[in-house]
């Protein structure tokens, strides 16, 4: 009786196979260094692997980007503070107010000038003082809306009270949004924030009876694309891009009073694995092409002085000239110190007020 | 039969003792940890050792609503639920049809669904283009949509269908224990059928639905997801606002103290459930 064959030909040679690509991706994990990136999911994250991780890696073949996705800059944070002893990232995309708090905490390492040409095109707004982290792109705050239930765009953040909108208004102000929109509205009643947010808690007040939900659930912009909701507020570059792949259903409109931008940063990571390479990547993500190609994708402003947009695409993004001239620079690290006092605010003083 | 060597039973705790430590106590040494580092006025986590968090907690009027309004929704959810599922748990314990068990699966299948599809169902029927509102509307009984979805009421409705399977199990469970002939020992003896079930049934699984109370109340004072998608933002409740300390206002400390508050309500609430199940037994 013959004894069973272990291995027969193709058994062989399907395990040779295997073999041979292992040792050969063993072989190039080798020669390559990784870098890791840890920044927002969703379409921030696609866009940026294609404009910087992609053209990075072209510039440097012998690196390997790795992107690790976060619902949000709180989730980095937590990311951040738990690796503290042994860090595994080594450039953390977060929210400006983020930034400030992860420097306090030393969880980021300032960055080198000399190492980093670009950081000379950054305006000082890009690199406040009390943060080592640096401004890599803005989204304007604007006012959303369904273009089949509203037939005139809404033109003020005064719109947001119109009683004809009753329980058809979005205002999740329970974050950024809110902590940004509350300095504006304050302005707008000619008040100061650094003084008193009180003329903003104000206004917002006189929007809530018409708000039908403070937490948009799923988002706002899926709930203006089912219909469930006609305005609200939202992010500047998430609303172009959704209401380019859904034409003739949502718009987004920076109204005439302006608007204020949200930061994102790039930040260096405290005892970073890589932490050269990862200042040469930061460096390459705000280069001008970078910069340029990603306010073209994305509609997030850019941050390089030298960047020069097409007049369309700048209109996108920061709105007609009267709103773009009325655009707000805030004190973010006055914003960010106060970030907790004015969410809490708002959920006692405006929605369950 | 010998009972087992005391060394041998320890190593059959052993695995899930290790598998409690790991999963269980030591995250919440952790979270008890964070509740007690220092916060500077700017957010900046401290290290070292304060009950700042417990004071700023146990001292503001606002968290001491938001407990009340935990509490209220998962007594309101509760009262809803266990009434509701009674019924359904006495039909299917009682019903002689072979398919019963089908419909015993029936009764607990929502649970094959998670409750954030259960949750999004909801959205779908109270929203303002919902299935309600439509009839309404098409009945003329409505000029304009009202508003049903994003507040309490929207929550208690969805809280209350999505815990109700829960309910039935547990009560279907306790009726599966009851001696049908005591029932009939009471027909026999002249009680009329509301007499049977007010001074046989009711005394009999009120236990089952004490637990089945429990189970509801504990299910939706620990729920996020329903409140935050039903609730529009309006309802406040401790889960959420654990949620919203922890990744909106990144106030780690205040969030791990009200989820020590979360466990203590738990904890007294399991306590008072025991008292009153303890003189039930001791009345019947």
């Amino acid at each position: 009786m013959n004894a069973p064959r272990l291995l027969n030909r193709r058994g062989f040679l399907l395990g040779a196979t295997a073999a041979g690509s292992t040792l050969a991706t063993g072989a190039r994990a080798d020669a390559t260094t990784v870098l890791t990136v840890a920044g927002f999911a969703g379409p921030f994250q696609s866009i940026f692997r294609t404009v910087v991780m992609d053209t990075f890696e072209r510039k440097r073949p012998d690196v390997r980007v790795v992107y690790r996705p976060a619902m949000n800059s709180a989730q980095m944070l937590a990311m951040l503070r738990l690796e503290r002893q042994a860090p595994q990232i080594d450039v953390a995309i977060t929210d400006i107010s983020i930034s400030f708090l992860a420097t306090a905490e030393n969880l980021l390492a300032p960055l080198a000038e000399q190492a980093m040409p670009s950081l000379a095109a950054i305006p000082p707004w890009g690199r406040p003082e009390g943060m080592y982290g640096v401004a890599f792109s803005t989204d304007n705050l604007t006012l959303l809306y369904d273009t089949r239930a509203l037939k005139s765009p809404p033109g003020s953040w005064l719109d947001l009270a119109r009683p004809d909108l009753a329980d058809q208004i979005c205002l999740p102000v329970e974050d950024t949004r809110g902590v940004v929109l509350l300095p504006l509205l304050t302005r707008m009643q000619g008040g100061d924030y650094r003084r008193s947010i009180e003329p903003g808690l104000a206004v917002m007040r006189r929007f809530a009876p018409l708000v039908a939900t403070w937490n948009a659930q799923p988002d706002i912009y899926t709930l203006l694309l089912a219909g469930t909701v006609a305005l609200g507020v939202g992010w500047n570059g998430r609303a172009r891009m959704i209401a380019q792949a859904n034409p003739g259903m949502l718009s987004a409109v920076i109204p005439r009073e302006g608007s204020v931008a949200q930061i994102n940063t790039l930040n260096l990571t405290a005892r970073a694995p890589q932490g050269e390479l990862a200042q040469a990547f930061i460096d390459h993500a705000l280069s001008v092409d970078v910069q340029a190609a990603f306010a073209e994708r994305a509609y997030y402003g850019p941050v390089n002085n030298h960047v020069v947009l097409p007049e369309a695409l700048k209109s996108a993004i920061s709105g007609p000239p009267e709103a773009a001239a009325r655009a707000m620079q805030l004190d973010w690290r006055f914003v960010s110190a106060h970030y907790s006092e004015w969410v809490r605010r708002i959920q006692r003083e405006v929605i369950s007020g | 039969m010998q009972a087992p060597p005391r060394w041998l039973r320890g190593l059959l705790l052993a695995p899930g003792l290790l598998a409690l430590a790991v999963t269980f106590l030591l995250p919440l040494v952790w979270l008890g940890r964070i509740s007690v580092l220092p916060r500077s006025g700017d957010g900046v986590t401290l290290p070292g050792f304060t009950l700042q968090a417990y004071q700023h907690v146990l001292g503001d009027s606002f968290y001491w609503w938001v407990l009340w309004k935990t509490v209220w929704l998962g007594l309101l959810t509760a009262c809803l639920a266990v009434p509701m599922a009674f019924p359904i748990a006495l039909f299917l314990a009682r019903s002689t049809t072979r398919w019963r068990g089908v419909l015993a699966a029936l009764a607990i299948a929502p649970l094959l669904t998670s409750t954030v599809i259960r949750t999004y169902g909801w959205m779908v029927i109270l929203g303002r283009h919902g299935m309600i509102n439509d009839m309404l509307l098409w009945s003329g009984m409505l000029a304009m949509p009202v508003r049903l979805d994003n507040g309490t009421l929207a929550t208690v409705i969805a809280l209350t269908e999505i815990l109700m399977p829960y309910a039935i199990i547990s009560i279907l469970s306790n009726l599966g224990r009851l001696d049908t002939e005591i029932e009939q020992a009471a027909a026999l003896l002249g009680a009329t059928p509301v007499q049977v079930f007010r001074r046989v049934i009711l005394p009999l699984v009120l236990p089952g639905l004490m637990t089945a109370a429990l189970l509801v109340f504990v299910l939706a004072v620990s729920s996020l997801v329903t409140p935050q998608l039903m609730g529009g933002g309006r309802v406040f409740v401790l889960a959420t606002e654990i949620f919203n300390e922890t990744t909106l206002t990144l106030n780690w400390q205040v969030a791990g103290a009200l989820s020590i508050l979360l466990l203590l309500l738990f904890g007294g609430v399991i306590s008072v459930y025991q008292r009153i199940l303890q003189r039930m037994e001791e009345r019947f």
